[in-house]
């Protein structure tokens, strides 16, 4: 029978294990969300090509990962790739702002909309984005292979046991905290190979850039899955993970966690133009803990193939991926390329299992997308003007009561927002009206799914009262 | 006459388990982000269709609405696909199903089980979404309390508990005792909704599983060895549904060595309600 086994990430260091899947160590300045990592997935069949990001910043001689995998994977199964590929992925498909222009009405201003996009948020977010023989026997190591990959030495090790594989890595100099030793047993006994990677300061100089490359490693398996609990082993607190999920039949989802749509298509105040990371920062917070803490946010999901000729994106907020791009990413085929963006905030307690995927054929599209709609410059003295008026106030209130649904923030500090309109109305009576508590809207949906409840408690009643069928065909009888 | 409405509405499992399966549906619509509206009505509207014109065909006079209520109702829990087609002719298929491969009088296959089996295979169209019901112990309590009772009322525990069983002690050994691994990691496996839907409302259909209870317990046994198989080898995050489409011929094998009384809904028929009661006993 044959035995498949799990693939698996753990970064160690001989300073310390690093988050994602323990890989990645983010700065946690410029970046939106503290430890976030970064992951390419390509998959189409068995075969998963897997693409971490890399942006480690301490002493090249302190880097160490420990990356499992399926199988001893030769040579051409790992390479190097441009780190731009993933700038590239998460500025196409981050959440984006919308600015729309309202016309004074008093010009008469022939109907012409200003779409702009706001890159700033994405660009901000851009984030996160060998021991000697004998000792080796002692501790059941055994050293499968050994490459040069530009920068990268790499060993591939095939261990017994966990006591000793930790062993192993302490003695060659890898400190791995005891808690991650337990999660280690069972990838171990799942008959894993450990892909050891350390960087060659020599080679990483002559390189020139003097930053290391994301590492790419593709093998078959048919065990599409990202390990996450070595990771969580040595972290304290939630760590977020953005992957990007590339297929060429659908979106891929989480198949042991549930995947939920972050909410899109909202109509926000115009401040919110000024901070929009910290908005969207917000917003991610607040719909985690909503959803449990136990859910995978879907971002984005489009077929983003370069012969697709449709609409990739609305309103896009960069250059679509060309053909390089995929390439880069991993994509080895030419044809149908799905995108899916995913975001996952885990923690030991609420993450007990490993990520696994699949690839569905749901193709529907899918952005984290939010308007906001400047009002138009005065005067509005004209009757068309001043309906305008009521008009924008009460939309400027709907706008507070959404963002406080989807932010929690009050708009309290902005007391002008929507009373700085309502003073230039000039019928006392129709501004005093105007002047109702903000009552937060319905949430996206809300009447569908009364109908929907509705409709089901009207079937239920039906077909449970067979009664009146009996009632029914007795009076028939009667008559 | 209020009372007797009562007592019958009870009477008959078929009323629990739209009840429940209702319920469960409304629960995620309200908790989940089910929104699939359109699809819902066009499940419902499928299988209701087929079934009186099925029913018109064969000249019976009363539909079994109830049936194509429940079997649309699986299907809305577990079905997914992009076009309203697909949606539509896996409620067709479910049906038809029931009137076109038939043994014995009775239908082979578990209804939604062939309609979703079938668009899985042949359509490039259709998923099942495993995670979609998250990890709640709270549904998962929930989940257990309704079916046990639809369960005891059929009086087809037995399966439950072999499929339960089997599964539960081979990931119990393979997760906790050969991994070493802690027990989150194998709870958090069985308190998927997808799971629990197969394990109480699926393979213990009445018509499509074994008449004697030896029978169904074997029958619940295999089904749960093939899951396990499905789902740590093969990887096949959707195996309940597999591991039921192949054992579902071993049913007509277990009928042969295992003999039993056929199933009935209504306790109309006292004789066979009797037999099918000394069987569970």
């Amino acid at each position: 029978m044959k035995k498949y086994v799990l693939l698996a990430l753990l970064v160690v260091t001989s300073a310390e294990l690093f988050a994602f899947c323990g890989f990645y160590v983010a700065k946690a300045d410029a970046k939106i969300f503290n430890k976030t990592s970064q992951v390419i997935l390509v998959r189409d069949g068995d075969y998963t090509v897997v693409t971490m990001s890399n942006d480690f910043k301490g002493d090249v001689k302190d880097f160490a990962m420990v990356v499992p995998v399926p199988v001893v994977l030769n040579r051409q199964d790992i390479r190097t790739v441009n780190p731009s590929v993933f700038n590239k992925l998460d500025a196409y498909s981050g959440p984006r702002l919308v600015e729309y222009h309202d016309n004074n009405p008093c010009y008469r201003i022939v109907d012409k909309e200003i779409m702009l996009m706001d890159m700033a948020p994405v660009s901000e977010m851009s984030m996160r984005s060998a021991g000697n023989l004998e000792n080796d026997k002692k501790y059941k190591v055994t050293v499968e292979a050994e490459y040069k990959v530009d920068e990268y030495d790499i060993l591939i090790l095939s261990a017994k046991e966990s006591t000793g594989l930790k062993q192993w890595l302490t003695e060659n100099g890898y400190k791995i905290p005891g808690t991650a030793a337990a999660v280690l047993d069972p990838y171990i006994k799942n008959n894993l190979k450990f892909f050891v990677v350390k960087v060659d300061a020599d080679r990483l100089a002559q390189k020139g850039t003097g930053t290391m490359s994301p590492l790419q490693i593709g093998f078959n398996s048919p065990k599409f899955m990202l390990p996450i609990r070595l990771g969580m082993a040595n972290a304290d607190g939630d760590q977020d993970m953005i992957v990007y999920g590339l297929t060429k039949k659908g979106r891929i989802e989480c198949t042991n966690y549930r995947t939920v749509e972050i909410p899109t298509n909202r109509n926000v105040p115009t401040f919110v133009r000024d901070n929009f990371s910290s908005f969207y920062k917000d917003l991610f917070n607040k719909a985690y803990k909503y959803q449990g803490r136990n859910a995978v946010f879907l971002e984005y999901a489009w077929n983003v193939s370069p012969s697709f000729r449709g609409m990739k994106c609305d309103p896009c907020v960069g250059p679509p991926p060309i053909s390089r791009d995929l390439s880069q990413a991993g994509v080895y085929w030419n044809g149908n390329v799905h995108f899916t963006r995913l975001h996952v905030r885990y923690s030991q307690e609420k993450f007990a299992q490993d990520l696994f995927f699949q690839v569905t054929p749901n193709k529907e599209n899918f952005q984290g997308r939010y308007i906001i709609t400047n009002p138009a410059r005065g005067p509005f003295d004209c009757d068309e003007g001043q309906a305008y008026l009521s008009k924008l106030v009460n939309r400027r209130q709907n706008e507070l009561s959404e963002l406080q649904a989807l932010t929690g923030w009050t708009g309290s500090d902005r007391p002008h927002y929507v009373k700085g309109y309502q003073s230039l109305i000039k019928n006392d009576s129709k501004r005093n009206e105007i002047l109702v508590p903000i009552a937060s809207p319905p949430s996206d949906g809300f009447l569908p799914k009364l109908y929907f409840t509705l409709a089901m408690v009207l079937i239920v009643i039906l077909l449970l009262s067979n009664s009146l069928a009996q009632l029914f065909k007795r009076r028939t009888h009667a008559l | 006459m209020e009372q007797k409405n009562i007592f019958k509405l009870f009477k008959d499992a078929r009323d629990f388990q739209i009840l429940w399966l209702s319920i469960f549906l409304l629960y995620g619509v309200w908790n989940l982000q089910w929104n699939n509206f359109a699809s819902y009505a066009v499940i419902f509207s499928a299988c209701l269709i087929t079934q009186v014109f099925c029913n018109f065909l064969l000249s019976v006079s009363k539909p079994s609405v109830k049936s194509a209520i429940i079997t649309a109702l699986s299907l809305c829990l577990l079905f997914s696909a992009n076009s309203l087609w697909t949606f539509a002719l896996c409620g067709i298929l479910s049906i038809a199903s029931k009137f076109l491969l038939r043994l014995n009088k009775k239908h082979i296959f578990n209804p939604s089980l062939f309609g979703i089996v079938f668009c899985l295979l042949f359509t490039d169209d259709a998923w099942v979404s495993p995670g979609k019901w998250g990890n709640e112990y709270l549904l998962v309590v929930f989940f257990i309390a309704c079916a046990l009772l639809v369960l005891l009322k059929v009086g087809r525990i037995g399966t439950s508990l072999a499929f339960l069983g089997t599964l539960m002690t081979l990931e119990f050994f393979r997760t906790c005792i050969y991994f070493n691994d802690n027990m989150w990691v194998f709870l958090q496996k069985f308190s998927s909704g997808t799971i629990l839907l197969f394990a109480f409302f699926m393979i213990t259909d009445p018509m499509t599983t074994p008449r004697s209870f030896k029978g169904r317990l074997i029958y619940g046994c295999l089904v749960g060895g093939l899951t396990f198989y499905l789902t740590n080898w093969l990887q096949a995050y959707d195996a309940p549904i597999w591991a039921l489409t192949i054992a579902t011929p071993f049913t007509i094998l277990i009928n042969t060595l295992f003999k039993g009384a056929r199933f009935n809904w209504l306790p109309e028929h006292m004789n066979i309600t009797i037999n099918s009661k000394k069987q569970v006993i």
